[in-house]
């Protein structure tokens, strides 16, 4: 049984992803739109397309938001020429951070292939200069929606994801500013009762994505739509998180070796997703499995992080950690322990 | 020392900056609550009164007369205007205690029903996750410890269990107050402040709403302030009763004292009124 | 920003870089690509859109010849140019409010040196402070030492940044290094000189 299908909210509220997935995809092309405007190369841009003052805004609120993990800091968000929830928030945080000597990597869903993935890629070459990868590995800045890679982010890596809905209470509520006096005084008694309620109705936590998570034991966040699966690797990472909404003009980060806690009971622990399948492409356990319906209209499970299903597939043996000089880093979930997959998905099998 | 001494209690209500002489031109001597001067509203002022432990006081008078404004401030849930109470978990004044400090008392020390269900419920979760509520507030991370502690409250309170998981905005009114107390003793409070037990009940309700009330009382031993209108719930449950005036205290004793013998004329009518 | 020859573009990216890796791992000492580190701090984080109390003469002229420079009284600025100490006038900068601690002060103090291990500095060593920090960003406990910056100083900047997450946060920069101090931390004093060694 996987239960990634399972899409239960605490509240009726609609995913702000969707809106998210359904607004980029009508506007596939919105960088080269941008890019086409005043022709290619550099000529005519800022450095990394944004004048100094937005960076500077931008840079203001990232060392705020650093300075205090999991708090959402306002910042004067600049209108882009995309479309909104497209990303622009992300975008903004990245341009302000790269330089000639990083390397960008961009991914959508796990995909670097995507038509947004490869025009933001686009952007940052033409217009800041960096080099761009699809190796997580070679990285210094990775720009991401709605996953983690699966090879272990090291202390010379930031990554930044693309946040389309910021507060974790939004769930619960949906007024702002009550949901910032919660936080200003700590008070997740609400989100606590819609937990308590969950799990009276399925008996487990049923949140797909967007799992709320405390952070250094203060501010609740909303960790932006990523699978449970990659939750954990938040908690206590080397490289630097930066969470960043252009539509909500907010940016908040989980600095590297921070406490990330997903709520949950003393018994009714938090789960990642489990998979019986293995990835048909590569074979893997251990990474984040997706349906796909391949041409001939079966489907079947494969690696959501192509660049390391790719990998995998060459080298099956290669570990999540193979670039490090340390071995068994803890990223991520556990791999499954065929006893304990037992007894948790045993009925079904 | 009493587990509550409230000296001075005061609270002004309204737009305009207070002139000074809100307080003497106003009170039962004048007959009114608002300053014909600056036009603030005085909800109550110079209220004192104390509570022994595990004695139930009552606070009556007619509507307007500043029982809920009294009960909100020493509930920690409204600001006040001026006053001093000494509060037997809290070091200094209960009423300058910091936004922290009150959800921590509101938690772990005081529980209040309140007047209007919206204020005390969230109409939209389950009774069972109201009452979870302030157990969760106050630290609980236990599923199943809560929801057998719960359903205890359920049980207590006397609201059909097999309606624990249902919203709180499909249970009768009745049913609404229950859950109200079972959340004000969730937490085992030393103090418990009800505020209009049994408006909007029927009478057969009410009757059985209090019975309730008051066994728990006893066997918890637990100290109440019981604001009411109706001088026949405060009768039943309260030891010593005070009466309300436009915002003052105008007479309190022992409440048998006070029904039987009223020293003052307005005390007098209220009874009349109800007998 | 040409005038205090720094790269509008190019240095203070970098010196933003060093700004993000100096707040997301505290205590350990980051190069800024111009000196003084003050200034290329300054130049990175300073425009209208904040208010700045202290720096020096040259800085200020420059930002204000950009129209960048809005200045305010110490206890309202956004951004605090330290020289050496406050005499613990730290304790009265903007710690922001419960509901937006964001706008808690920012303060850049100019101290003498900054290293990574703690061992004295340039044989100065009655100036060396060993602080410690432990707290986000940090796995266990970081050292560093600094020089020139008195302990009572930074007794008044862990006071500063004790009503978490209100508070004030700080950078310490000695040439072209630069530390950061974000009040996510706990910040103490981990050795000092002995009086009579001083003396
Ligand atoms: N938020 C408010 N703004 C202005 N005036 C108020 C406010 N709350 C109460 N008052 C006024 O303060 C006075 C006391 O009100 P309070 O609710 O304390 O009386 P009460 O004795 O509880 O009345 P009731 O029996 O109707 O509940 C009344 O005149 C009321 O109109
Ligand atoms: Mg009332
Ligand atoms: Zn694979």
């Amino acid at each position: 049984m996987t239960d990634q299908t399972q899409m239960h909210e605490t509240s009726p509220t609609t995913e702000a992803t969707d809106n998210e997935q359904q607004e980029s995809a009508t506007t596939p092309t919105g960088v080269s739109d941008l890019l086409s405007e005043s022709g290619a190369g550099m000529a005519g841009y800022n450095y990394a397309y944004l004048d100094e003052h937005t960076k500077r805004e931008v840079r203001r609120g990232v060392l705020k938001a650093i300075s205090l993990p999991g708090h959402q800091v306002p910042f004067a968000s600049r209108e882009m020429p995309l479309a909104r929830g497209w990303g622009t928030g992300g975008i903004q945080a990245s341009l302000s951070l790269l330089g000639p000597a990083d390397t960008f990597k961009v991914i959508d869903q796990g995909s670097d292939e995507s038509v947004n993935a490869a025009n933001i890629r686009r952007l940052a070459k033409t217009t800041a200069d960096v080099e761009t990868t699809t190796d997580t590995t070679e990285a210094s800045v990775i720009q991401t929606r709605h996953r983690i890679p699966e090879e272990v982010l090291t202390d010379e890596q930031i990554l930044v994801l693309q946040v389309p809905t910021t507060d974790a209470l939004r769930r619960v509520d949906g007024s702002d500013d009550a949901n910032r006096r919660r936080h200003a005084h700590k008070n997740y008694s609400k989100m606590w009762v819609a937990l308590y309620e969950n799990v009276v109705k399925w008996d487990e936590i049923q949140i797909s994505a967007r799992y709320p998570a405390m952070v250094n034991g203060r501010y609740l966040m909303d960790p932006s739509p990523i699978p449970r699966w990659d939750t954990t690797k938040l908690n206590d990472a080397d490289s630097l998180f930066l969470f960043a909404a252009g539509r909500e003009a907010r940016i908040y980060a989980v600095p590297p070796h921070t406490d990330v806690e997903p709520l949950a009971f003393e018994d009714r622990s938090f789960q990642v997703e489990r998979f019986d399948e293995s990835c048909h492409r590569c074979g893997s356990t251990d990474t984040y499995l997706t349906e796909v319906t391949g041409d001939d209209g079966v489907t079947r499970y494969a690696c959501n992080d192509a660049s390391f299903c790719e990998k995998r597939a060459e080298h099956p043996d290669l570990s999540k950690d193979h670039h490090l000089d340390e071995d068994d880093v803890a990223w991520g979930p556990e791999t499954p322990d065929p006893i304990l997959s037992d007894e948790t998905g045993g009925e079904d099998a | 020392m009493s587990l509550l001494d409230a000296e001075n209690v005061t609270r002004f209500y309204g737009e305009f900056e207070p002139c000074g002489d809100c307080v003497d031109l106003t009170g039962p001597t004048h007959g009114r609550n608002q300053c014909p001067d600056c036009g603030t509203v005085v909800g109550c002022a110079d209220v004192d009164l104390d509570v022994e432990r595990g004695e139930v006081l009552g606070i009556v008078g007619e509507s307007g007369s500043g029982k809920s404004s009294l009960a909100e401030m020493l509930a920690l849930d409204l600001a006040a205007t001026a006053g001093n109470v000494e509060f037997a978990s809290y070091d200094g004044n209960l009423l300058d205690a910091n936004y922290e400090e009150r959800v921590d008392l509101r938690n772990t020390n005081v529980g209040m029903v309140h007047q209007h269900v919206r204020d005390g419920l969230n109409l939209e979760f389950t009774g069972g996750g109201n009452v979870a509520e302030s157990l969760l507030a106050a630290g609980w991370r236990n599923f199943d410890e809560i929801r057998a502690r719960v359903r205890d409250l359920f049980e207590e309170t006397e609201v059909p269990v097999d309606r624990m998981d249902d919203p709180t905005d499909t249970y009768s009114g009745g049913m609404q107050r229950r859950v109200q107390i079972a959340k004000a003793i969730a937490n085992d409070p030393e103090l418990v402040i009800l505020d209009e037990p049994t408006t909007g009940l029927d009478v057969s309700v009410q009757a059985r709403v209090l019975d309730m009330f008051r066994r728990i009382q006893r066997e918890q031993d637990v100290a109440t302030i019981v604001v009411s209108h109706d001088l026949g719930v405060v009768r039943l449950l309260a030891d010593r009763t005070v009466v309300m005036r436009h915002g003052r205290v105008i007479e309190s004793g022992l409440t048998d004292r006070v029904m039987e013998d009223p020293q003052r004329e307005y005390t007098q009518t209220l009874i009349n009124s109800v007998i | 920003m040409r005038a205090l020859d720094i790269d509008p573009v190019h240095d203070t990216r970098e010196t933003f870089r060093a700004l993000v890796d100096a707040t997301s791992r505290p205590g350990t000492v980051e190069q800024t690509p111009t000196t003084p580190a003050v200034h290329a701090v300054v130049a990175t984080l300073v425009d209208h859109e904040v208010t700045l109390h202290g720096g020096g003469d040259e800085l200020r002229t420059t930002l204000g010849r950009e129209s960048r420079l809005d200045t305010a009284p110490f206890e309202d600025a956004d951004v605090v140019v330290v020289d050496g100490h406050t005499d613990g006038r730290v304790t009265v900068a903007k710690r922001g409010s419960l509901k937006e601690p964001s706008e808690g002060a920012t303060l850049v103090y100019e101290v003498a040196d900054l290293s990574a291990d703690t061992e004295p500095i340039d044989g100065d060593d009655d100036q060396t402070l060993t602080l410690a920090v432990s707290g986000p960003g940090v796995p266990d406990t970081r050292t560093f030492g600094v020089d020139g910056l008195p302990a009572t100083e930074v007794e008044a900047i862990a006071e500063a940044q004790s009503g978490y997450p209100r508070g004030v946060d700080v950078y310490l920069a000695a040439d072209d290094r630069v530390v950061g101090l974000p009040r996510s931390v706990d910040l103490s004093v981990a050795s000092d000189v002995p009086d009579e060694e001083v003396a």
